[in-house]
């Protein structure tokens, strides 16, 4: 269980990374740590990585908690603890980045915390709260769910205080449903500390973790490469049509998945596609390039035969 | 002491508006600004604040907007940042000549391009010499508590000019953190309804916004002038008065352990707290470093600045925007020319940070403080510029 780390000075301080899509609420999850932290007495901070939002895009918001006035105004890149609210992010960003030595991975899935330790970590936890909010708050936002692991996980915030938050942000039936899943969520947690592991378990993840942060090949340069004196004169751009090495995909949490028997090949959903991610093949089918489909749902919309459905990403298996 | 409680640094400076009963709001939506205007839209919806909320098609008519209520007696507000300031920027100079009262919250951004949301000074340093009161503060307490105190400022009979509430755009606007509210008796106590000097009635005509002949512009900007730098004790007055009501005080530069040290750095905004932090932890290694936040940019506290500087070896002055072509940054610039007639004068290096949302953390803080002792830092730099 994790109780405030001193500093220094003597000072307290918990910093949390929350990874989601946008959309899914990371940010309401790290406010309402915060107010509820807030109404203790504490003193507390949640942001979002700034920036412009886009549903389903990867996002990541913080939380810091201490019980001083807290006067840093910078990012968190060393957090104590990383939680994950969608698992199909674990293949597009490496969750576990600047995770401290011995920090904590809170990871919404339906596997056990052991797919998920690794060798420098304290404690690994999992919780489905993907099953938890479709249960019970009957829509896929797992932000308030995965506050009831962080409940039972940490020490720093009274799930009465987090209860509290919740009913003063939510209307009175949002708030009953949603105190309900945080209910289940701390109840159902399964946590795995550093003692209890079996050491053949641990390899598996970092080997996923290392894939996930690998560049991809063809992949364009990073922003973060670039020396000033390398600027094109007004930063233009000269290898136009570079959006294609863009892999837009990574945003998307549903998939469009095409039943043949039903499809006429009218090319209806290649038409529509705002991000031009189909393409026809031999047979004259049209099928989706998971690299750019973004999951909007257009295609399923429109295609006259409703021969596309949308499902729900799942996390890879690989994990 | 009050309970503090938890919400958006956005919606404390909308909940502060209210408070302070404005007659009218207008404003354009512009990011990361767009939370205030939204949460004030609200209030005139919903019947919580009394005022005429004017969605207008820009910026440029937002303020023109101001400007007519304004003179019209109405206590007025306007919110933008970046391109939205750039838009104003002709209606942002009439304000002050004209002497109106107004509050805007300038919720600061860069400039494009490239384009950029993020935030940095170039918005403000843009308007430098435009004759508004200009304020920066560092946290979501500052930001509520100034909206009080800017229109107790502008509104007071030996002032009567417009202020402008500088705060960093998203690292406090996207913010959620605690903030003492106050009783709106208590803010009516302290800030009571608006009386103009002058106001534009049917019955009692009188003419705004004239014709300066050669003759007399000379005289007008002089007599602009010397109205910025005569309200500078009626805003420490103001200053005064809050923090009798609150108990929170406010300068114009603020110290932090800068008695004994030989390097001070000089911050704007909300960078002032991490630099703090910097700060502590150089002195737990044994170094005399200390911390000058200067919080009101204009009129600029020269006296109070030289002061607090006494005895310094270094300034690391940070400046979030760039002067093209330009000695240094502004704020750097403008200190040096400040400090060119004293005999015994620091050295200042002018280091450009933060840029378009670049974090500055505190390792680099600690960087800088350890490139300006050790004599390895140039007068002038961008610091942390790849190449």
């Amino acid at each position: 269980m994790v109780v405030f780390k001193k500093g220094k000075g003597g000072e307290k301080v918990l910093e949390i990374r929350f990874h989601g899509r946008g959309g899914q609420g990371a940010v309401t999850s790290a406010e309402l740590f915060a107010q509820a932290a807030i109404m203790e007495g504490k003193y507390a901070q949640a942001f979002p990585s700034f920036g412009p939002e886009r549903r389903g895009a990867p996002v990541v918001a913080f939380c810091r908690i201490d019980d001083r006035p807290i006067f840093l105004r910078t990012e968190i890149n060393e957090p104590d603890i990383v939680m994950v609210l969608d698992p199909s992010l674990l293949s597009v960003v490496d969750v576990t980045a600047g995770l401290k030595d011995d920090g904590i991975l809170i990871i919404n899935s339906e596997k056990e915390p052991h797919h998920f330790m690794l060798e420098r970590l304290e404690q690994a936890a999992t919780i489905n709260a993907t099953q938890i909010a479709l249960d019970i708050l009957k829509r896929p936002i797992t932000n308030t769910v995965l506050l009831g692991a962080l409940a039972r996980i940490s020490a720093v915030v009274k799930m009465e205080s987090i209860i509290d938050a919740i009913e003063q942000r939510f209307d009175a039936k949002n708030a009953a449903r949603n105190v309900q899943a945080l209910q289940k969520a701390f109840a159902e947690t399964l946590i795995l500390s550093k003692n209890d592991c079996k050491p053949e378990s641990l390899n598996s993840f970092q080997k996923y973790i290392a894939a996930a942060s690998t560049t991809r090949e063809g992949a364009p340069k990073a922003d973060s490469e670039y020396l000033w004196n390398e600027l094109q004169p007004g930063c233009v751009v000269t290898d136009a049509g570079n959006a294609k090495s863009f892999r837009t995909g990574d945003w998307r949490s549903f998939l469009p998945v095409l039943n043949k028997e039903r499809c006429i090949r009218c090319g209806v959903c290649w038409v529509f596609c705002p991000d031009m991610a189909y393409r026809q093949d031999q047979e004259g089918y049209y099928l989706v390039d998971l690299d750019y489909c973004k999951g909007c749902g257009i295609c399923a919309q429109e295609c006259p035969v409703g021969a596309i459905q949308m499902e729900m990403e799942k996390e890879a298996d690989a994990v | 002491m009050k309970k503090r409680v938890g919400m958006e640094v956005s919606f404390a400076a909308a909940e502060a508006v209210k408070l302070c009963n404005v007659d009218v709001v207008a404003a354009y939506p512009i990011t990361p600004q767009t939370h205030i205007v939204e949460r004030l839209s609200e209030y005139v919806a919903n019947g919580e604040l009394d005022a005429e909320f004017v969605p207008v098609e820009s910026e440029h008519s937002a303020l023109s907007l101001c400007v007519g209520s304004q003179a019209a007696g109405a206590r007025s507000f306007t919110c933008t940042s970046s391109q939205g300031l750039a838009l104003m920027n002709e209606i942002v100079y009439i304000t002050s000549s004209m002497r109106l009262p107004m509050v805007m919250m300038l919720v600061n951004r860069s400039l494009s391009g490239p384009l950029s949301i993020w935030n940095d000074h170039s918005d403000v340093m843009s308007i430098r010499d435009c004759g508004w009161i200009q304020l920066f503060v560092k946290n979501s307490q500052e930001v509520f508590d100034h909206a009080f105190i800017a229109y107790k400022i502008a509104e007071d009979h030996n002032v009567l000019l417009p202020v402008i509430i500088n705060f960093d755009g998203f690292i406090l606007s996207h913010m959620f953190e605690s903030v003492e509210l106050m009783e709106p008796d208590v803010v009516q106590q302290y800030l009571p309804p608006y009386e103009p000097k002058y106001a534009l009635h049917p019955d009692r005509a009188l003419t705004m916004g004239t014709y300066g002949m050669p003759a007399v512009f000379t005289e007008a900007k002089k007599a602009q002038d010397e109205a910025l730098l005569a309200s500078y004790p009626h805003i420490l007055e103001a200053w005064k008065a809050w923090g009798d009501l609150s108990g929170r005080h406010y300068h114009p530069v603020e110290e932090f352990l800068t008695k004994d040290a030989e390097t001070i750095f000089v911050t704007l905004g909300s960078f002032g707290e991490t630099a703090g932090e910097a700060v502590k932890a150089l002195r737990e290694k044994g170094h005399k470093a200390g911390l000058l936040h200067l919080r009101l940019w204009r009129p600029f506290p020269f006296d109070a600045f030289c002061q607090a500087i006494q005895g310094a070896r270094n300034l690391i002055v940070i400046d979030r925007a760039v002067s093209f072509g330009g000695p240094g940054g502004p704020v750097a610039s403008e200190i040096r020319s400040a400090l060119y007639n004293k005999e015994k004068r620091p050295g200042v290096y002018s280091m450009i940070a933060g840029l378009g949302g670049r974090d500055v953390t505190v390792r680099d803080y600690m960087q800088m403080f350890e490139s300006v002792t050790a004599g390895k830092a140039s007068a002038y730099e961008i610091f942390g510029v790849r190449g």
